[in-house]
């Protein structure tokens, strides 16, 4: 199912329990969702390369089994951007609820 | 032939971080890399064979050209689409204005024509370049040799145009029609009229691959395509009078033709900087936001 622009607050959410490399995150999104929120992987590195240029997240590379990766951490500003990112989704989703209920 | 995993990542690799500066590209591939290794890592650990495993982490990566053009939205400056637009803005300036300033400033003819040359053929040289990055960014159609074609043909009128003025003076009506007082003029005539007609058809093939392009938002192409077009076929008009022509044609010819030149290049300045400006216009408008492109 396409994520309908909402792959910056699954990031952010993933983030705020922890920090984890881009496989990781993908990972937990399609695990939690039980395969529903399935996206092209690739397209979550802009957005994440985005979200680090909007200070919402930060990054740095670690080594691990021989491997360079890059391991991302949500910031304050990022928890504050959560916090609206959620308020609006649930708005979001409470009016598509609301009209769906009177169809 | 044998499946090979490692071609098809890097061919994948290299084609998601087209046009990133090679710093980022690196450290992006290398991010890239790490997530295929991981992905082919479970898939043969949920049972699949190597060859499948390493098929599946490529397809969980997805087409590589959505990513390209979000990361390359993302690891640019938007002042790039302001730039061109300005630089759009100020060509006929540059064709027109800085010349005249030149000439006030220095008093000689020749200086304001190389000025125009050089200014003209700079900026050309800019506005062409971001034309073909972002157009092949935001649609995947490449104009390179259409624009190739174009900045031969510019190239080649403004070296003979600055050669000619450098080695025989200010200008006096039309250089190409001095004919044959030497072999260097008759060189630098024929390059200066080679120069016209790789204009004409550089621009004409431009106007060609504009009326190719997709619809929707492109609906402004047929605005912009038919004056390229047209202005292309005038400048393979005035390739052609020139030509036919041949050394001094008599004053009613060069007359015509002088025409036809003004004509030429009044309309091709102004469709130049309308052109590159409204394409800027809606580049800009219609770039990827990255962190919607899931």
């Amino acid at each position: 199912m396409n994520l309908k622009g909402s792959l910056p607050l699954l990031v952010l959410h993933v983030l705020s329990t922890g920090a984890a490399h881009g496989y990781h995150i993908a990972r937990q999104i399609k695990q939690a969702s039980e395969g529903i929120l399935d996206f092209k992987e690739g397209t979550l590195y802009p957005t994440l390369h985005g979200m680090e240029k909007r200070g919402w997240i930060e990054s740095a590379e670690e080594e691990a089994n021989g491997r360079t990766r890059r391991v991302y951490r949500i910031t304050g500003e990022g928890r504050d951007a959560l916090a609206q990112e959620r308020d609006e989704w649930g708005a979001y989703a409470a009016a598509v609820n609301l009209v769906l209920g009177e169809a | 032939m044998a499946h090979q995993p490692d071609d098809d990542l890097a061919r994948w690799l290299g084609e998601a971080t087209r046009g990133l500066t090679p710093d980022v590209r690196d450290s992006v591939q290398a991010e890239l890399e790490a997530h295929y290794h991981d992905a082919v890592r479970d898939h043969v650990a949920a049972g699949k064979s190597e060859t499948d495993a390493h098929r599946a982490a490529l397809a969980d990566l997805g087409d590589a050209a959505p990513t390209a053009r979000a990361l390359r939205e993302t690891h640019s400056s938007p002042r790039r689409y302001e730039i061109a637009m300005i630089l759009s803005l100020i060509y006929p300036f540059a064709a027109f204005g800085f010349p005249a300033l030149v000439r006030s400033l220095t008093g000689s003819a020749v200086s304001e024509t190389i000025a125009y040359n050089l200014a003209a053929a700079a900026l050309t040289f800019y506005v062409l370049l971001a034309l073909r990055r972002l157009v092949v960014e935001q649609t995947g159609v490449s104009l390179d040799r259409q624009i190739s074609l174009l900045m031969w043909g510019i190239g080649a009128e403004a070296v003979s145009t600055i050669a000619t003025v450098l080695i025989f003076g200010p200008l006096r009506g039309l250089p190409y029609l001095w004919g044959g007082s030497s072999l260097a003029l008759v060189v630098l005539d024929w390059v200066t009229v080679a120069g016209f007609f790789t204009t004409g058809l550089g621009l004409m093939s431009i106007g060609r691959a504009l009326l190719r392009l997709d619809g929707g938002l492109w609906g402004l192409r047929h605005a912009l395509a038919y004056p390229a077009l047209a202005d292309g076929l005038l400048g393979l008009l005035l390739a052609l009078g020139i030509v036919v022509a041949g050394p001094n044609p008599g004053a009613a010819y060069e007359g015509t033709l002088v025409a036809l030149s003004v004509v030429a290049y009044g309309l091709h300045t102004i469709i130049f900087a309308l052109l590159t400006l409204l394409f800027f216009r809606v580049l800009y408008r219609q770039r990827p936001d990255p962190l919607q492109v899931a």
